[in-house]
């Protein structure tokens, strides 16, 4: 227990550490009040992006440099602040502070605590903004981040270090092959012994406070939420908090970067920030460009984007993994807003309405889905049986146009046009259900060696779920060996076909 | 108004460094009310600028404002006085202020401690 004399003590070894040089202040008053912008005469010696502190306490953002006078984005409420007040200088950049007590937190971009838990300890203080690491300091994707989708470990892989794009209208999906990435983090703690991991956050841009809660309490239920850290800028918060989030929450995937540990940041949604960063910026009256939006606006997302990185051994061996998420209109991923991230990005996930009403769900179009990484990030056992799904999927999807008009088919076609349809099938997954690779293997190697040819469309669906539950309890070995990640061999394979044959015996259709 | 006309406005209002009643009035005959406004914030604004405002805990003593001329020889000062201060002064150079007064350097040692 400290005692006080203790408690004395340290405040004299303070005392005598203070510095009793001359300090001078260098400061401002505030010249008018709009919407959220305060615009300070002074200031000559502040900074871009430095905090300010009104009289009442209330804190602001530089975000314009005029030459006789300064504009300030508001970060509290700031009712009370009236012409004339004394604005001084924080004289250090915006940052908010980060440890790992912060994991299964939620918290506003200025690190405030939402959840009504008790307040954090004073981490260590991470810039909002900072320069992304350097091309030296990187090395190539080569580590796959499995999201527990099929379609996306098959044929969109992500790996480490990667920015892959979710991209579709409203309603689509995009959130929840988000959280269920999320969710499948845990299993790799469990199953995985030699993979790191991943620590996720997930950054909620202007999006409704029950869209948000509904989120946080499903992570809850999955077991989620103990390697996860929300960061929330609500569609009630101020424009500067919204446009501030994802800045506040890489910068605290790079606290745990700087460990050399890996991190999954979820931007949801990017399309709301640029609607933030544009009011703010036509409130600071910035020249306006295309659609209203400022002329920066693509580097508001590049200089985001470019902070997800892999690192070499030598700085540490980590990983920031970034998913932004994009809504369309109408499907239309030729705007302004999407293509800007689709040309930073390493790939995007396309998801579409048609496929969606038609029930195929996820609704992922293949065809214009990519990733760049590609191969690099998938283990052996998925690229040997993932390798031309994507192809045959597509020649599918042709073939099924073509048959719609009813014409005589050869018996190649129609077996092409039936796999399909199971193809079709196995892809479909439902929420919060995501496999680890072994199933999602098994699934997939099954229905393209031909395995599924006999079993009813409609019922492809529950073979699946009872051929996963037969090979977790009957089959645990081969689980096992297909989890080491290896190539599938002939053994392997023939292992493969007598346990699939052997569950078949005691289906019923 | 644009900003440079308006300097320049304000700057042609001043004579030797001393606002010229004869050339404000011209100026302000030709204005009209919005612009009017605008030059008169500028006016205050350059006033402010050749300004330096001295707040001292009681009235200041010969020999300090002395010492004060002699550190800015072109400047105007005012003496104001603020008895919060407890002890020293607190010299105001547009928007720089330097604290040499006991209820600065206490507010700063309590924030310093509090950290």
């Amino acid at each position: 227990m400290v005692t006080s004399d203790e408690i004395i003590k340290q405040l004299e070894s303070r005392l005598h550490a203070f510095n009793q040089d001359l300090r001078s202040q260098n400061v401002g008053k505030v010249e008018r009040n709009n919407d959220g912008i305060i615009t300070v005469s002074g200031l000559s010696k502040v900074e871009m992006g430095e905090l300010v502190i009104f009289d009442k306490g209330a804190r602001g953002v530089v975000l314009n440099l005029d030459e006789d006078s300064v504009s300030i984005i508001l970060l509290d409420e700031g009712s009370q602040i009236k012409e004339g007040d004394t604005v001084k200088r924080g004289e250090l950049l915006l940052s908010i502070p980060a440890s790992d007590e912060l994991l299964g937190r939620v918290v506003n971009p200025l690190g405030v605590i939402l959840d009504g838990k008790p307040q954090i300890k004073q981490g260590k203080n991470m810039p909002l903004e900072r320069i992304a690491a350097g091309v030296v300091e990187r090395q190539p994707v080569d580590t796959p981040l499995k999201t527990g989708i099929k379609a996306i470990d098959a044929m969109i892989p992500i790996g480490r270090g990667q920015r892959e794009l979710i991209i579709g209208d409203r309603g689509l999906g995009k959130t929840a092959i988000a959280i269920d990435t999320i969710i499948n983090q845990k299993q790799q703690a469990k199953d995985g012994k030699e993979v790191k991991q991943v620590y996720c956050i997930y950054v909620a841009i202007g999006q409704k406070e029950s869209s948000v809660a509904q989120i946080i309490n499903r992570l809850k239920e999955e077991e989620a939420m103990d390697y996860t850290i929300v960061v929330a800028a609500t569609a009630s918060d101020p424009a500067a908090l919204q446009y501030l989030a994802p800045y506040a929450g890489v910068a605290i995937a790079e606290y745990f970067l700087e460990k050399g540990e890996d991190v999954l940041i979820v931007y949801d949604d990017l399309t709301k920030h640029a609607w933030a960063y544009r009011q703010l910026s036509l409130v600071l009256r910035r020249p306006a460009g295309r659609e209203a939006y400022p002329g920066d606006i693509f580097y508001l997302h590049s200089r985001l984007l470019e902070r997800a990185v892999r690192l070499n051994a030598a700085n540490g061996g980590g990983s920031i993994t970034a998913l932004p998420i994009i809504e369309t209109q109408a499907g239309d991923i030729s705007a302004y807003i999407p293509t800007n991230v689709i040309s930073i990005t390493d790939g995007q996930i396309f998801l579409e309405s048609n496929l969606f009403n038609i029930g195929i769900r996820p609704a992922i179009n293949a065809g214009s889905s990519v990733s760049r990484v590609g191969g690099s990030a998938q283990t052996g056992t998925m690229k040997s049986v993932a390798g031309k799904m994507r192809l045959g999927l597509a020649q599918y999807r042709e073939l099924a146009a073509f048959a719609q008009f009813g014409s005589e088919l050869d018996e190649t076609t129609l077996r092409d046009l039936e796999r399909g349809k199971r193809l079709t099938e196995v892809l479909k997954q439902p929420q919060y259900r995501p496999l680890p690779e072994p199933l999602e293997v098994i699934s997939i190697w099954s229905v393209n060696n031909g395995l599924l040819d006999d079993v009813p469309v409609e019922d492809v669906s529950r073979f699946e779920q009872e051929l996963h539950e037969y090979m977790q309890t009957r089959q645990k070995k081969l689980l096992a060996t297909l989890a080491q990640g290896k190539k599938i061999d002939d053994e392997t394979g023939k292992q493969l076909i007598k346990a699939v044959q052997e569950f078949k015996k005691g289906f019923t259709k | 108004m644009h900003q440079r006309l308006l300097k320049q406005l304000v700057e042609l209002s001043f004579r030797k460094g001393e606002l010229n009643r004869q050339e404000v009035s011209k100026i302000a005959d030709a204005l009209n009310r919005q612009q009017l406004k605008a030059y008169i914030g500028g006016l205050k604004k350059r006033i402010k600028k050749e300004t330096i405002y001295v707040d001292l805990a009681a009235a200041p003593s010969q020999k300090l404002t002395e010492k004060v001329t002699m550190l800015y020889p072109n400047k105007q000062l005012v003496y104001r006085v603020a008895p919060e201060l407890l002890m020293g002064m607190r010299i105001t150079d547009g928007d720089n202020v330097f604290g040499l007064n006991l209820h600065d350097r206490l507010e700063t040692l309590r924030q310093y401690i509090g950290e």
